[in-house]
């Protein structure tokens, strides 16, 4: 069960993409490019998922968001850390089984 | 593919962003501007800025901090610092009895630049004059409602002479902005035994065409463009000095029509003999009457070219040749890595 913030999400996606701060550069003439290394961010990821029978809670996770406030994020593996939500775009779906709304979230991490 | 790591220090601040470091020879001082997420530094704290890459960096800048800005929405700081003579350029020579103007007698021109220094409480100096020239003979060398920086900057106009400040100490010797030789040398001190100007580093792009050079080839050349005009060109000198003191120094220029002359005027009281006229106007000629030659180079950053080096030049399609004077340079580490840009001239 994944949590974020305590707030309970049914995540179906999890990735991240690592962006090391390099630069390139080519000097003249020059058959290969030379790199430049200063370091890397922090870690992020974004979490693909629904709100199911909470939907409630999206205010509460944008609430999140908009103040930048660092979130434990909890997996099936367990533990996490914190993250900051960078952004959560949130779609309603139709699902006519269902009486409360169902969201779609695309959720934007980065490691606090 | 080559990788190099960037390396940053400076003491007190964290989260650097960006750092600029500006050396020029015709800049009162070296100018620095760092941007960081965080500091203690406060103004007029000292700063110093260590730079390269993890396993080849030196100390580009020691100075203080002249303004500390803080912008939202980013949150960062912008330092603007500058090198130990702003505080000769900061320090006006005022004297409360107007008749009685700061001045000294019969001094050599670096024990002059020295109590010039001392007005503006720089004491950490170190003169190297190739040669003897004495102030003050026939007068005192006076200086009043102008900056200590001023006051020097005459005297090397003057000498064709040059002050810098480096690591926290002022240095002030016989720097000028074009090559010379051991002869050329030889010829204006009017002894023998001078050694050719030194050739610091020999740049390239990365098709070295001298596979054999001393100091060796670096091929860092990322950027390169040659520009010559006749626009610093003057092939005469006019000197005025205390009271009739004149001398005129003039030169046929091959770039020029026949007996035409560009005209450059020196006036200053600190020249109060003939002599010093006439070697004033010489030493002026000799450095204007010629082409204006300059270059902008991009390169790859590399902490050990400085400002008043010369420097070789190996670039294919240009072929500058000789060896160009750098006038001006920019260590800049940013988001696009470590690069330098450099104005050279000859």
């Amino acid at each position: 069960m994944w949590t974020l913030g305590g707030y309970r999400v049914i995540v179906n996606g999890d990735s991240g993409k690592p962006e090391p701060k390099i630069s390139e550069h080519f000097v003249l003439d020059g058959t290969e490019s030379v790199y430049h290394y200063f370091g890397y961010g922090s870690p992020t990821r974004t979490l693909t998922g629904h709100l199911l029978d909470n939907p409630d809670d999206l205010p509460s996770l944008v609430a999140l968001c908009n103040t930048a406030t660092p979130s434990a994020l909890v997996s099936d593996q367990g533990a996490e850390g914190d993250y900051i939500i960078t952004s959560i775009a949130h779609q309603r779906i139709v699902d006519i089984k269902r009486v409360k709304p169902v969201w779609r979230l695309t959720i934007e991490l980065k490691k606090a | 593919m080559a990788r190099k790591d960037i390396y940053v220090s400076i003491p007190n601040t964290t989260g650097i962003e960006s750092v600029n470091i500006s050396e020029s020879y015709g800049q009162t001082s070296s100018v620095a501007t760092v941007l960081c997420t965080d500091t203690d530094l406060v103004l007029n704290s000292p700063i110093t800025i260590n730079l390269g890459y993890t396993d080849a960096h030196n100390n580009l800048f020691t100075g203080r901090v002249k303004s500390v800005t803080r912008a939202r929405a980013d949150g960062l700081y912008k330092l603007q610092c500058r090198d130990t003579l702003i505080d000769a350029a900061d320090m006006f020579m005022v004297s409360a009895d107007p008749e009685a103007p700061w001045g000294r007698s019969n001094i050599s021109a670096e024990d002059l630049v020295g109590d010039l220094l001392e007005e503006a409480f720089i004491y950490s100096y170190t003169p190297t004059p190739p040669m003897s020239f004495t102030y003050g003979l026939n007068a005192p060398a006076e200086f009043n409602f102008v900056s200590v920086m001023d006051a020097i900057g005459e005297i090397c106009r003057t000498l064709v002479w040059h002050v810098w400040a480096d690591g926290g100490t002022v240095y002030f010797s016989d720097i000028k902005p074009y090559y010379r030789t051991g002869a050329d040398k030889d010829e204006e001190y009017g002894e023998s035994g001078n050694e050719d100007d030194v050739i610091s580093h020999v740049l390239s792009t990365a098709d070295v065409m001298i596979p054999e050079t001393d100091p060796p080839q670096k091929p860092i050349i990322t950027g390169f463009e040659l520009t010559v005009s006749d626009e610093d060109l003057r092939n005469k000198v006019m000197v005025f000095g205390r009271e009739d003191i004149t001398a005129t120094a003039s030169a046929e220029s091959p770039y020029l029509p026949p007996d035409f002359y560009k005209t450059v005027v020196i006036a200053s009281q600190l020249i109060d003999s003939g002599g010093m006229a006439e070697a004033t106007a010489n030493f002026n000629l000799k450095r204007l009457n010629r082409l204006t030659e300059t270059a902008q180079i991009d390169c790859l950053g590399d902490s050990t070219i400085r400002a008043r080096q010369f420097i070789q030049i190996n670039e294919k399609t240009t072929d500058p040749t000789g060896f160009w004077f750098i006038e001006t340079i920019n260590h800049i580490i940013s988001n696009g890595g470590y690069t330098v840009r450099l104005s050279v001239r000859k």
